[in-house]
């Protein structure tokens, strides 16, 4: 009993009091750890997403053979939706009995494959700490806390397990109680064993199925007739969409810390357009648009407001140089 | 007539071009299907979970009730050429998949921040179809919706559900207000 009480005051007290800082060879080993462990274990179980009041749950099957990575998520509520990966490959299997194929670099980051290729980059904005113990689908797991070494990022919180280095939940918080805002979770898993590649077929009737002949309409430009100076530390340009007509162009540059996203958009104003100001806030997600001369910029990030905001001061036209 | 669904869609036809698909759409079952289809491909990319509920139903009836408004409010906002707003919808994955551009486009005309109604593809519809077919300047709430869409798909949230309702809350405005 007096047990009991006591872990109930430390979970009360709130998690971050707990923390023990882990050196930077440590926090590279356990991540590496991690990392590897979601892309080469074999493993099949139940997750739950939870962002801004919407709870999904989704089944998946991963495994990691021969031919590399495969997986299969389904969604467990709501019309059965399938996505079947098979290394690059993505396909969705879609409620109304049509499927359509994906490239893998319109999917980029899928639970639980959540940490980048570069953790050294990663370790540079964040540090580690310990949080202690908890369980996590009925497995004993080790807590941690991604700590960011600036207010530009939103702190993430991480639970593995250190038999296998699977990772089992991930949480990103925001605020100074460490509120979360978005999460995975593990409800159920079964880690390691021999799945066989059949078994990740979707089980539909093949007969259903429609084949939309997959055509990459989005141009993926390399540069762009944009300065960025003074962009926060420890985000990287990762994409940059352009699409040009007679009478618009736009472009969308997609910068990564690794973990958070930043997404810029410009457009040129129409002559009968106002230009428009103001920042807004969806969950975690913040939005500021602004004119810079004759286009609209707007910027969406899943960063805290400091870190969009000058991420728009930073953006000039090349020839303002 | 499928092209025409499309543009349609789009928000890219005139007032007769519109109100003659319209009509033909009220005929056709097939023609029906597929415009039930277009935005289940879209709302199923979302990943939406309510993406099969009887949209073709919903949109059916809404048609029906009240086809006149649709065309005038669709004709009020496409202040481009025809052809021109497929070209734009470039960064809807359903675009590149099926060649159809279902994000419609719509002048981004003036920024009204207090409004944080849901503007989702479909929502869009539904509010073009509900409100009084004056002229009004929702553009940019569309904006974020596509940027949004283009922002949460590239960074890998496939997994999101619901996101078609985008709700961004204002949370200052320097410069212009409405």
């Amino acid at each position: 009993m007096k047990r009991c009480l006591l872990v109930f005051l430390v979970s009360a007290s709130g998690s971050w009091v707990n923390a023990e800082p882990l050196s930077p060879q440590k926090s590279l080993e356990v991540l590496t750890r991690i990392s590897t462990s979601v892309k080469n274990l074999n493993y099949s179980g139940a997750y739950v997403y939870q962002r801004g009041g919407n709870v999904d749950t989704y089944q998946l099957v991963h495994i990691f053979d021969d031919k590399g990575e495969a997986e299969r998520r389904e969604s467990l509520d709501g019309p059965p939706k399938v996505m079947l990966r098979e290394g690059e490959r993505i396909t969705c299997y879609l409620p109304d009995a049509k499927y359509v194929n994906l490239d893998r670099h319109s999917v980029t980051k899928l639970f639980p494959s959540l940490l980048p290729e570069n953790l050294s980059d990663l370790l540079k904005v964040y540090s580690i700490n310990t949080l202690g113990d908890e369980r996590v689908a009925a497995i004993d797991a080790k807590v941690m806390l991604l700590e960011p070494k600036d207010g530009l990022r939103y702190p993430y919180k991480l639970w593995y397990d250190p038999v296998s280095g699977m990772l089992l939940k991930a949480a990103q918080l925001q605020g100074h109680q460490g509120q979360i805002m978005e999460q995975f979770t593990f409800t159920q898993l079964q880690i390691g064993g021999v799945i066989n590649r059949k078994q990740l077929q979707p089980k539909l009737r093949e007969q259903d199925f429609k084949a939309y002949a997959e055509k990459q309409n989005q141009e993926v430009a390399t540069a762009t007739e944009w300065d960025l100076k003074s962009i926060p530390p420890g985000f990287k340009l990762v994409k940059v969409m352009k699409r040009t007509t007679e009478n618009n162009s736009l472009t969308h540059m997609m910068f990564s810390d690794g973990l958070s996203t930043v997404s810029l958009f410009i457009e040129p104003l129409k002559p009968n357009q106002k230009p428009a100001q103001g920042l807004s806030v969806k969950e975690s997600t913040y939005l500021y648009t602004k004119p810079i001369g004759n286009f609209q910029l707007t910027v969406m990030g899943d960063a805290p407001e400091a870190t969009v905001m000058q991420f728009a001061n930073s953006v000039t036209p090349h020839s303002a140089r | 007539m499928q092209e025409k669904i499309s543009a349609l869609l789009d928000g890219e036809l005139d007032h007769d071009q519109a109100a003659s698909v319209l009509a033909a759409l009220d005929q056709d079952d097939e023609l029906q299907d597929n415009w039930h289809l277009y935005h289940l491909i879209g709302d199923v990319l979302r990943d939406s979970n309510q993406a099969n509920v009887s949209i073709t139903n919903k949109v059916a009836t809404r048609l029906n009730e009240e086809p006149a408004l649709t065309v005038t409010h669709q004709t009020s906002l496409t202040k481009h050429p025809p052809r021109e707003a497929a070209n734009k919808a470039w960064y809807s994955v359903a675009a590149s998949l099926a060649g159809i551009a279902f994000v419609g486009w719509v002048a981004w005309q003036s920024f009204s921040p207090a409004t944080t109604k849901p503007v989702g593809i479909s929502a869009n519809l539904a509010q073009q179809m509900q409100t009084s077919p004056t002229v009004k300047p929702v553009a940019y709430e569309s904006r974020v919706n596509d940027y949004w869409l283009a922002h949460r798909q590239l960074s890998g949230h496939m997994t999101n559900s619901q996101d078609q309702q985008v709700q961004f809350v204002t949370v200052q405005t320097p410069g212009e207000g409405r």
